[in-house]
């Protein structure tokens, strides 16, 4: 079972953009004063890109990892 | 609830625990073993108590500094695909069984360094484990009832049973082997399940507090919205925490990597390198999952509890005011399950780094020399229990001595900030050639010392001399020597002071020491082998540099001591096998060396083996020149491999071609067969039919107009033997590519025009209407007596089945790219969609031989298929059509 | 007592020979095109006799054959292959089937009428 380096680079292209994603400035202007189902915004935004890379990752193992 | 009642159930749990790593032990080879789902569970024994219950208390308290924890992994596991599987590879090519190990072999074997990597983790994790026995006696006594958890003296303190039990637990399934690089399954197997347990149970919790103590999250956040410090709670705050949070992602970054237990299970336990696949995404899902409902839970228990309440414990708070015993109970379990597998796992890497990168070399090693191996077996066993006994008894004491004044956070990330101290050597290792054994002693040294100045001194000097000055104005007096805002830096948190600066010296120590000094040719060649790990993994033994004198004899006795004497013969006899060495060989090579090497490395550790190989062996020293001459050496063996390769493939896929000709060969003479039956079958029907009519006529007294009509069979009979012959000749010529088409321009519509008028007075017999849909008037290239055949035949064939009355045959001419399409169209029963694909072949479908092709066709397909394939051109039927039968054929159109 | 003959043929032309001859010999004639047809007559009306083609569309003589084996009220039936497949190992797999006898097309009427009748008796 193999990966090709380019898909590789893939997954640490999520790595890279999650970083950036939950540091500093991003966490300050997705901080907002709102909630979704008690949820508070910041929270939101965490567990959703959280999820959003997980789907990801999910979607590329799957189709190149052979 | 009783303490004996709470006992009893903690006795009951372990009971368990023992029995179901008994039963996954015994059960080797079963999907247990080899399964990525226990892989990652096992890893989640990341999630500890300080996730069970200290995430709660951070978030009811200073708000979202908890997640930070486990955003560094989920940032991590993405990488895993790339670092992970370097790491587990190297680890599995020198049978690495601790991150000591790792970093100790990285630089080439170096021993000091194996013992500093052991008391760096050391420091870290058993006030680690001592928080968690903390965690453990103190939730004991919340559900218990029992006022005071300080208790009068050991003996009585139910914590140090526990305690005891669980050492017993790893002592005994942690020391199977001698063998420690290879995995534990039955530890394994409980670690998977606690992991399960905590997860479940907690989730019950965050239901239980969201959906019956409160009407849903968005009451809880409603209610809390209310409470004074809610905004912070709530959200990000201002820049400054920043870094904090930046720093604490990077901490547990690294943690993932280097803490020895994270390193046991994602390394050491790893049974393949394809479970990487399911953890890279399962284990994020895991921590997420995991945090789902912490933020509740903490506003649940500001909002229910009184303020004086130990927040970390709000969880299990929680149901207890509701008085709900059995969720506390279960709370309880889930939060014991994290507790041990913590202790489990750390204590097993633990005990193993203490005997094989010091104990071992640094005092048992002549008497392991001197030793028989049943012997020595023994007592690499024992110093592993001893180890493993007195690593928890030292976590006990410290626990009862120390731990009252710190939260299960705080300790959890002064292990972490620690722990950051291996990652210099660790991660710049992986790619970096001149990183140096010294530097990283150093570098580690350096990084050590700022922790302990900037972390522990304080702790530590609030414990012992609660009025001392350092803490508040520095050390000798100098503001910018203040242990927790060293350099006047005052936004940091202390462990990201502490973070900041002992990362930033100890990196700076070992990159700039590499720089200024090479290392020896020892650590040069493994640098190369852990870097371009690629290069080695299939050269193994023969890359290793080495140069001097041993002999074999002594080598094999030096095994024997370890190994026993069968397992040695049988290693060396495949050595000599896999390079063809005689056995009478007297004088041992590198490969000999470094292959023993790894041998003893599973068991005793990879600084002892290099020890006692040294003990037999004079080494002398390389030069550079020679290593990069070896090292060249094997690239031009890899490059010959490479093209041997190549040729290899070439060769079976030319083989493969023969066999798919001969195929295609063996296929072509059974559809001649076939062919040849077909025909003898289908000649000796009508013949058949004449014969048995000839005798029958031989009867004299049939009435006359039967006579007549057994007359008109035969007569018909002997036609269709004679159209038969006609036609299978004109197939047999076709195919032969022995008539030659008279190809002329023609205008199509004439001869379909043609066609049709030959047609015409059958049509009008049967009363069926034949059109053509002219639509435009094309010319094409074509034998036009040939078409005419092919018309006449298809024409005929939807005569036959186009209903009497009511039938109508559409022809129409179509333009397709550089041809034309002829379309017969007829409104009869259709043809049966199983023969779509055999009404041109001229033999019966192979499959079903005895069932007749479908009626009708003969021969006249076969040769019409011939006939347009001929021109270039394609035939098919339909497949879309609903209602009758539309075969359509192309023939090139006039350029 | 009448003897029964069904003839499973798709040659029109054939059957209608046979037919012929069969009921001048006060043979009771039944005539199927194809298997399942002969299969549903053979059930009603018990044949003594059933002359079976192989090459037939739908189900072939072979399959035709085992059902009528499998069908316990036509245990006294003889079945008799009428085909023009000729190789031994036709034949062979057609006796191994159960059949009682295998005639390779073309045949003599004659003869086939003598042979019946001898199989009978």
């Amino acid at each position: 079972m193999k990966m090709k380096k380019r898909h590789q680079q893939k997954l640490v292209m999520i790595a890279i953009i999650l970083f950036f994603l939950w540091n500093v400035p991003f966490v300050t202007i997705l901080d907002g004063d709102f909630h979704v189902f008690g949820f508070p915004a910041f929270y939101i935004f965490i567990f959703l890109s959280w999820f959003v890379g997980i789907a990801v990752a999910y979607y590329i193992l799957k189709k190149f990892y052979e | 609830m009783s303490n004996y009642a709470l006992i009893l159930i903690i006795i009951v749990y372990l009971a368990f625990l023992f029995f179901l790593a008994y039963w996954a032990e015994k059960k080797h080879r079963g999907k247990l073993v080899n399964n990525p789902y226990i892989y990652v569970l096992s890893l989640a024994v990341y999630c500890t108590a300080w996730t069970y219950y200290g995430s709660v208390g951070i978030a009811s308290q200073s708000g979202i500094n908890f997640l930070a924890i486990y955003l560094g992994p989920v940032i991590a596991m993405p990488l895993w695909i790339v670092l992970m599987r370097k790491i587990i590879r190297i680890s599995k090519q020198h049978k690495i069984s601790s991150i000591a190990d790792f970093i100790s072999m990285r630089y080439g074997n170096n021993r000091p360094l194996g013992a500093l990597v052991t008391f760096t983790c050391l420091l870290a994790i058993i006030p680690y484990i001592s928080l968690q026995l903390k965690a453990v006696s103190e939730t004991f006594a919340l559900v218990s009832n029992s006022s005071s958890y300080v208790s009068s003296g050991i003996l009585d303190d139910s914590t140090f049973y526990i305690a005891l039990l669980i050492a017993i637990f790893v002592a005994f399934f942690g020391t199977q082997s001698t063998d420690a690089s290879l995995g534990k399954r039955g530890i394994m197997a409980t670690v998977a399940l606690e992991s399960v347990l905590k997860l479940v149970f907690f989730l019950a919790i965050g239901v239980f507090v969201v959906y019956f103590l409160f009407d849903g999250t968005t009451d809880v956040y409603q209610k809390a919205s209310l409470m004074e410090n809610f905004q912070q709670l709530s959200s990000f705050g201002g820049l400054e925490n920043g870094f904090n949070w930046m720093f604490t992602i990077l901490l547990s970054f690294f943690a993932i990597f280097l803490l020895p237990r994270q390193f046991h299970v994602a390394v050491v336990e790893n049974q393949n390198i394809n479970h990487l696949k399911k953890a890279i995404w399962l284990f994020p899902l895991y921590l997420l999952i995991f945090n789902v409902f912490v933020i509740f839970i903490a506003w649940a228990g500001n909002l229910k509890l009184p303020d004086t309440v130990n927040h970390d414990y709000y969880s299990l708070l929680l149901p207890l005011q509701e008085s709900n015993t059995f969720l506390t109970l279960l709370v309880f379990i889930g939060g014991f399950s994290a507790v041990i597998s913590m202790i489990v796992v750390s204590t097993l890497a633990l005990s193993t780094m203490v005997s094989n990168n010091v104990i071992i070399p640094y005092g048992f090693i002549k008497k392991l020399v001197e030793g028989n191996p049943e012997e020595n077996a023994k007592s690499i066993k024992s110093i592993r229990r001893v180890a493993i006994f007195i690593l928890i008894i030292i976590a006990y004491f410290f626990y009862v001595n120390f731990s009252n004044q710190l939260s299960l956070f705080s300790i959890g990330l002064i292990s972490f900030v620690i722990i950051a101290q291996l990652a210099p050597s660790f991660f710049l290792g992986l790619f970096w050639r001149r990183g140096t054994a010294k530097a990283a002693k150093a570098g580690m040294i350096v990084g050590l010392l700022v922790v302990i100045y900037t972390l522990l001194l304080p702790i530590v000097s609030d414990v012992v001399s609660p009025g001392s000055q350092i803490t508040d104005k520095g050390l000798f007096g100098y503001w910018w020597l203040r242990p927790s805002q060293l350099f006047g830096v005052e936004y940091l948190t202390p462990e990201s002071n502490a973070f900041f600066w002992s990362l930033s010296f100890n990196t700076l120590s070992f990159v700039g020491l590499s720089l200024m000094a090479k290392g020896n040719y020892r650590e040069r060649n493994y640098a190369e082998m852990f870097v371009h790990n690629e290069n080695y993994e299939n050269l193994q033994e023969g890359a290793f540099v080495w140069k001097g004198e041993a002999y074999v004899a002594d080598i094999k006795r030096l095994l024997n001591r370890f190994l026993g004497e069968t397992r040695t013969e049988r290693a060396l006899r495949l050595f000599n096998k896999k390079y063809n060495i005689s056995q009478q060989e007297e004088k041992a090579d590198a490969r000999l060396i470094n292959f023993s090497e790894k041998l003893l490395t599973g068991s005793i550790g990879s600084a002892s083996a290099k020890i006692l190989l040294a003990s037999v062996s004079k080494e002398k020293p390389i030069s550079l020149v020679e290593v990069l001459n070896i090292l060249e050496e094997n690239k031009e063996t890899k490059a010959t491999n490479r093209l041997l390769v190549e040729k290899s493939e070439e060769l079976s896929q030319m083989a493969s071609k023969l066999q798919l000709a001969n195929n295609e060969l063996l296929l072509q003479d059974k559809q001649k067969d076939d062919f040849l039956d077909t025909v003898a079958h289908e000649l000796k029907t009508p013949i058949t039919s004449i014969k048995a009519a000839s005798e029958i006529l031989e009867d004299d007294e049939m009435p006359s107009e039967l006579r007549q009509q057994f007359l008109n069979n035969i007569s018909r009979d002997t036609d269709r033997l004679a159209k038969l012959i006609h036609n299978i000749l004109d197939l047999e010529k076709l195919s032969s590519d022995r008539t030659e088409l008279k190809i002329k321009n023609g205008k199509i519509n004439d001869t379909i025009k043609k066609a049709i008028s030959g047609i015409e007075r059958i049509a009008e017999q049967r009363r069926v209407h034949v059109v053509f849909e002219e639509s435009g008037y094309l010319e094409g290239m074509y034998d036009e007596d040939r078409i005419l055949q092919v018309l006449t035949n298809l024409l005929s064939n939807s005569l036959k089945f186009a209903p009497k009355e009511k039938g109508i045959i559409k022809v129409a001419l179509k333009e397709k790219d550089k041809k034309i399409a002829v379309v017969v169209e007829d409104n009869g029963k259709g043809i049966p969609e199983e023969d779509h694909n055999y009404i041109f072949e001229k033999f019966y479908q192979s499959k079903n031989q005895n069932t007749k092709k479908p009626q009708g066709s003969g021969f006249g397909l076969a040769i019409c298929k011939q006939i347009v394939e001929s021109h270039n051109g394609n035939i098919w039927a339909d497949k879309k059509v609903k209602q009758g039968a539309r075969l359509v054929f192309t023939i090139p159109k006039t350029e | 007592m009448s003897r029964k003959i069904l003839i499973v043929d798709d040659e029109p032309n054939i059957v209608m020979s046979l037919e012929y001859a069969f009921k001048k010999k006060d043979f009771e004639v039944f005539i199927a095109r194809d298997g399942t047809e002969a299969l549903e007559i053979a059930g009603k009306e018990l044949p003594n006799i059933v002359l079976l083609d192989i090459m037939m569309p739908k189900m072939d003589g072979y399959e035709t054959l085992k059902q009528i084996r499998n069908n316990k009220d036509l245990n006294g039936t003889k079945v008799i292959f009428l085909s023009a497949k000729s190789k031994i190992a036709d034949v062979e797999k057609g006796l191994k089937l159960g059949a009682d006898s295998y005639v390779t097309k073309p045949f003599s009427v004659k003869k086939v009428i003598a042979d019946i009748e001898q199989m009978i008796e």
